[in-house]
């Protein structure tokens, strides 16, 4: 009987494709662009799938290993991602199927045992970040602090948190998240936070990339689900142990806690250990309060302007930010509406 | 502008497929499943096959999986010719 290769297209097909990836107990991959599949006469024997630059669900037949098919389906994969602009792909997989996608030409950014591994394929854009972190990192001074924010916006407690390592250390990097999952865009958080602590001569506030708490390495960071979250915070604490913290020559990392959210809690946990483990000391700081004896928080922040009690946002943020808030609050709550 | 991709070959044994895209320099990384004996030769391969066509302004990822240098090399001009004519679209 024929085999081909092609292009999942039919309604049949995806359902070929989910009773395959059932059958090798993996879970089938949602919002895909773009799926692949072998077949022979009407069975599916090979599978592999696309989500922006993430392979998802690749799978081969039980009865049909060894025959080099998934190699068929990464190619289809890697020919078709050139054609949407795309040189580098990235693919979590088991630990213990590494080997398979090695041999494919993929290398591992890093493990997060027991749950994934994290590997790259084509133009490697996490040497090239890396070695922009070496870059800046060159004529400063080593055993630095990092501190991961999304500052959404920047506020006291925020300040509090790069103060306090500030005092205490040689340097700071300040890592702002670059995705654009949030309230304030990217490029306000990062203006707010670069005016936010520019007092402090001994903190560089840096663009995170894609390779911290991006949906790349955290994608249930904005929606809570508890063991999705721990293993999120396991790839992202190696990411960070592996990648991050060599090149920023980075032997402390600050975390600030978050009293009203649970998966902050796991996710502080996680990479607590996980950082301990690789001989990165992890300090976590108690969340400062108002005057008034109320926690600070960026949430708090967000609520005031959706509400219009602007006053109320005075004590708890700088004055950079709450000028930048006053003079965006219309654009702001505009944006909010029509999303 | 987006930065476009191209590719040529396969994962099949004995072939290579590569991926290139426009940059401001030149940068070839090699993958090999015969690095440690070939790594090498098929650098040089990809090398000469760049400077012979005067290509100044790309990235390279060559993952090779036993190709023969006619192979890489072939492969190679054929992502280059992509290339070229994606530039000009």
């Amino acid at each position: 009987m024929e085999e081909y290769l092609k292009s999942l297209k039919t309604q049949n097909e995806f359902h070929c494709m989910e009773e395959l990836l059932k059958r090798q107990n993996l879970s089938v991959p949602e919002n895909t662009d773009t799926s692949f599949g072998i077949f022979k006469g009407d069975n599916m024997i090979a599978c592999g799938s696309r989500r922006g630059d993430i392979l998802q669900g690749i799978a081969v037949s039980d009865d049909r290993r060894n025959e080099n098919l998934s190699a068929k389906i990464v190619t289809a994969l890697i020919r078709d991602s050139a054609d949407y602009g795309l040189s580098t792909l990235y693919l979590f997989t088991k630990p213990e199927n590494q080997l398979i996608f090695n041999e494919l030409g993929f290398h591992t950014i890093t493990e997060a045992n027991p749950y994934a591994a994290f590997m790259e394929y084509g133009i490697s854009e996490s040497k090239k970040f890396s070695e922009k972190l070496r870059e800046i990192s060159a004529n400063k001074p080593s055993d630095a602090t990092a501190i991961v924010m999304n500052a959404n916006p920047f506020t006291y407690g925020h300040r509090y948190l790069v103060e306090q390592a500030s005092n205490n250390c040689s340097w700071v990097y300040l890592l702002a998240v670059e995705e654009d999952a949030s309230f304030f865009p990217f490029s306000a958080r990062y203006e707010l936070m670069l005016k936010g602590t520019q007092d402090l001569r001994n903190v560089s506030v840096i663009p995170s990339g894609r390779y911290v708490v991006s949906k790349l390495t955290f994608p249930s960071y904005f929606t809570p689900d508890s063991l999705l979250t721990r293993v999120q915070a396991a790839i992202d604490a190696e990411v960070f142990a592996d990648l991050i913290a060599p090149s920023l020559k980075v032997s402390t990392r600050y975390l600030g806690t978050e009293p009203y959210s649970q998966t902050t809690a796991i996710y502080n946990e996680e990479v607590t250990s996980r950082l301990s483990r690789k001989g990165i000391t992890v300090k976590v700081l108690e969340r400062k309060k108002t005057d008034d004896g109320n926690y600070i928080s960026a949430s708090a922040v967000r609520a005031n302007i959706e509400s219009g009690n602007l006053h109320r946002i005075k004590e708890m943020v700088p004055e950079s930010t709450y000028q930048y808030i006053l003079l965006n609050n219309k654009n702001i709550k505009k944006e909010r509406t029509c999303k | 502008m987006q930065v476009k991709a191209f590719v040529s070959g396969t994962l099949e044994s004995g072939d290579v497929i590569i991926t290139l895209k426009t940059s401001d320099h030149v940068s070839v990384t090699i993958q090999s499943a015969v690095q440690s004996l070939y790594g090498d030769l098929i650098r040089k391969t990809v090398d000469d096959t760049l400077a012979e066509n005067k290509v100044r302004n790309v990235e390279v990822f060559v993952n090779d999986n036993g190709a023969r240098d006619f192979v890489i090399r072939a492969r190679l001009l054929a992502a280059l010719e992509k290339k070229r004519r994606g530039d000009s679209e």
